[in-house]
């Protein structure tokens, strides 16, 4: 893999020319951010892999016919395109949900909360599977204005673009998203202690 | 400024959006009212928590696309 801080559009240019290291490089860096953008979306972690595996082959074809034009904001690119597929996903299946199952264990023996702030930073696998079901039954709306601001980094007026809604009302269910979140969150931390 | 402003703007400030001009009147609003600054540090700390929930695919996942590349790359070259 290559290990220099070579910028996105560099990368892109030297995988137009054949460097499969380019395409690596360009996977590790923003691997994680789009997977957990089309996971929190679509909520099953099998179905996000085949989301992901998709897009990544449909930009994949465009950036080899000489079709990508986004210079220095793949990123952003690249997190619509995942967008709209997890949100055409979530549309064909909203009738019949699948709902995923855990392992069984009770989520409130597996609660591990930080007790200082600063051990926000290290939460532990059991605590980000709790907070992903948290965010899982978010309403809709709300999960997709914080999916798209907070994971895909979208502006408020961009998002209101999209989803065509005013400014207010994005900002408006951002706001009930976190509060809702932070909440459950200190909800379940009082229970467990 | 009226309570849906204001609680807009926490939102924005906290994401970094707020407007430069409405800057100052919130700095004033943030430390005259602890409900402002309660709502800050819950909308704070719930994006901390956020910044550290990310996922990752599976080994075999990135592999299948890589494999993909390479067989398109080979295609073109023999092309």
């Amino acid at each position: 893999m290559l290990k220099t801080e070579l910028s996105d559009s560099c990368l892109i240019s030297l995988y137009k020319k054949g460097n499969e290291e380019a395409l690596s490089t360009l996977i590790s860096r923003h691997k994680s951010r789009i997977f957990t953008s089309i996971y929190l979306i679509v909520k099953d972690k099998f179905v996000a892999e085949d989301i992901l595996q998709d897009v990544f082959i449909k930009i994949i074809n465009i950036i080899k016919k000489g079709k990508y034009n986004e210079e220095g904001k793949f990123l952003p690119w690249i997190l619509r395109i995942a967008h709209n597929q997890s949100i055409d996903h979530f549309r064909k299946n909203k009738r019949n949900p699948k709902i995923t199952l855990a392992d069984g264990s009770d989520i409130f023996n597996c609660l591990k909360f930080s007790e200082s702030r600063e051990d926000y930073e290290t939460l532990s696998k059991h605590s980000i599977e709790y907070i992903k079901k948290l965010i899982d039954a978010l309403p809709e709306k709300q999960r997709q204005v914080l999916v798209m601001r907070h994971y895909m980094k979208m502006s408020f007026q961009e998002i209101a673009e999209t989803t065509n809604v005013s400014i207010n009302t994005a900002l408006g269910r951002m706001r009930y998203a976190l509060l809702s979140l932070r909440k459950k969150i200190k909800h379940k931390q009082i229970a467990y202690e | 400024m009226s309570k849906t402003s204001t609680n807009q703007d926490i939102v924005k400030y906290v994401y970094n959006e707020l407007e430069e001009e409405k800057q100052n009147q919130f700095n004033f609003k943030y430390l005259t009212d602890s409900k402002i600054r309660n709502e800050v540090e819950m909308i704070s700390n719930t994006k901390k928590v956020l910044d550290n929930l990310l996922f990752n695919p599976s080994d075999s996942v990135i592999k299948r696309i890589k494999d993909f590349s390479s067989a398109l790359n080979f295609a073109e070259k023999i092309n």
